[in-house]
């Protein structure tokens, strides 16, 4: 199956069901699986089949979950001769999916990563997220300064695509905080079932720590360039540089749809979601109806 | 009795136009309602009204909201724009109606 101008679009968080690894354990699922078993200890497959959502409300397994299926996947569509992509992008945990499918990090760093990164998040969890669809970009922005000025948290932490904003909040105040967006009429606003409140401030520890944890980490050069999911632009080649901006994605917004955009203005007419799932596929279909969005579940 | 008769003309033309609107928004509203009874099961009765917010009331999400689009766009011919998307546009059986409405007529 030959596609026009592709990039490769890895997943993060919010992907995860119960659905996932129902596929037969043969190559790669197996040996991605046990790479994962025996570096975190957890077998993912037994433990969805047997803990169902509650397994996978788990930072950690909810991370390794995600990137694992993209993975399997990644090898799976390159198999079926989708065609080699001109770019790869990844939301949130997927940045790291696509670093390694890249080049970048072989698998089993990966998970190490993953689950180094979760381990630090979970350490500074002392939020919630809620998601609100229907609202624009500047109200909820001038609703965060107006929460600011009463010192309550509340920031944008992944601007998805049009009307479509994920917000982490400092926990005390979530339910004040969901109420008084009600008010502005969105079309829903949901609790997410995530440990902490990501993509913000809150994890400024976690973003040291890490940042000092990636010292011990040497990246290959990329073999396919790879955007930057919370600046919208490429990552950037120098080593130093790489590793100041992968710890930065803790405190930072994910800015998903300005990827899109520079993917699209880079000449890209196709996406191809490498994992579990269509989420953003559908981020996509509000992003860009004139491109296509294919999702290729492992 | 000039003037009667050209008063008699309007006044049929103003009902006729506005049976025609009427027309359309029932025409509108059945094929909507059908779509959502199909596509989402929903039974309109006491607990789910015209007016219900199905987004919020859990039957429509991310999914079916594009599911919806692609279907008005396809069965009215128009372009759901991005204003439709914030706020209370769409949210109901009657906003969809009333949005459909506007973008059918704009595109007269």
């Amino acid at each position: 199956m030959i596609l026009d101008k592709i990039a490769y679009l890895f997943p993060g968080q919010g992907s995860q069901n119960i659905e996932m690894f129902a596929g037969k354990l043969d190559y790669p699922a197996k040996q991605l699986h046990d790479i994962v078993r025996k570096i975190t200890g957890e077998d993912l497959r037994t433990g969805i089949r047997t803990s169902g959502k509650e397994y996978l409300q788990n930072n950690l397994i909810s991370s390794l979950a995600i990137v694992t299926a993209s993975a399997i996947a990644l090898e799976q569509c390159t198999k079926k001769g989708y065609g080699k992509p001109s770019f790869y992008a990844g939301y949130s945990v997927g940045q790291w999916t696509a670093l390694y499918a890249a080049g970048a990090l072989p698998f089993d760093q990966l998970v190490s990563v993953i689950a180094h990164r979760a381990e630090l998040m979970n350490s500074s969890a002392n939020g919630r997220m809620i998601s609100c669809l229907g609202l624009s970009n500047s109200a909820i922005e001038e609703f965060c300064v107006l929460l600011e000025t009463e010192n309550k948290y509340c920031r944008i932490a992944n601007f998805n695509c049009f009307g479509n904003i994920t917000l982490s909040v400092a926990g005390e105040f979530k339910a004040e905080i969901l109420a008084r967006l009600a008010a502005l009429g969105p079309k829903q606003l949901s609790p997410l079932e995530v440990e902490g409140a990501w993509h913000c401030s809150l994890l400024t520890n976690a973003r040291n720590s890490f940042r000092k944890y990636l010292n011990n980490i040497s990246f290959q050069p990329v073999s396919i360039p790879v955007i930057d999911n919370c600046t919208g632009e490429l990552l950037p080649d120098d080593p130093v540089r790489l590793r100041d901006q992968l710890a930065d994605h803790l405190i930072l917004p994910v800015r998903w749809e300005d990827g899109i955009n520079t993917l699209i203005a880079n000449g890209i007419n196709t996406f191809l979601e490498v994992g579990h799932g269509s989420m953003l596929s559908n981020f996509g279909f509000f992003i860009d109806r004139n491109s296509k969005f294919i999702s290729f579940n492992s | 009795m000039l003037m009667g008769f050209i008063l008699d003309v309007l006044t049929f033309i103003t009902c006729k136009s506005m049976m025609e609107d009427r027309l359309e928004r029932e025409e509108i509203r059945e094929k909507v309602f059908s779509y959502l009874s199909n596509n989402f099961f929903i039974d309109f009765t006491d607990d789910i009204t015209p007016h219900t917010n199905l987004f919020t009331s859990g039957i429509i999400d991310s999914f079916g909201f594009i599911a919806l689009i692609t279907f008005l766009e396809s069965e009215f011919v128009v372009r759901i724009g991005d204003e439709c998307l914030l706020n209370g546009g769409l949210s109901s059986l009657e906003s969809i109606i009333t949005v459909v409405e506007e973008l059918t007529r704009a595109s007269d």
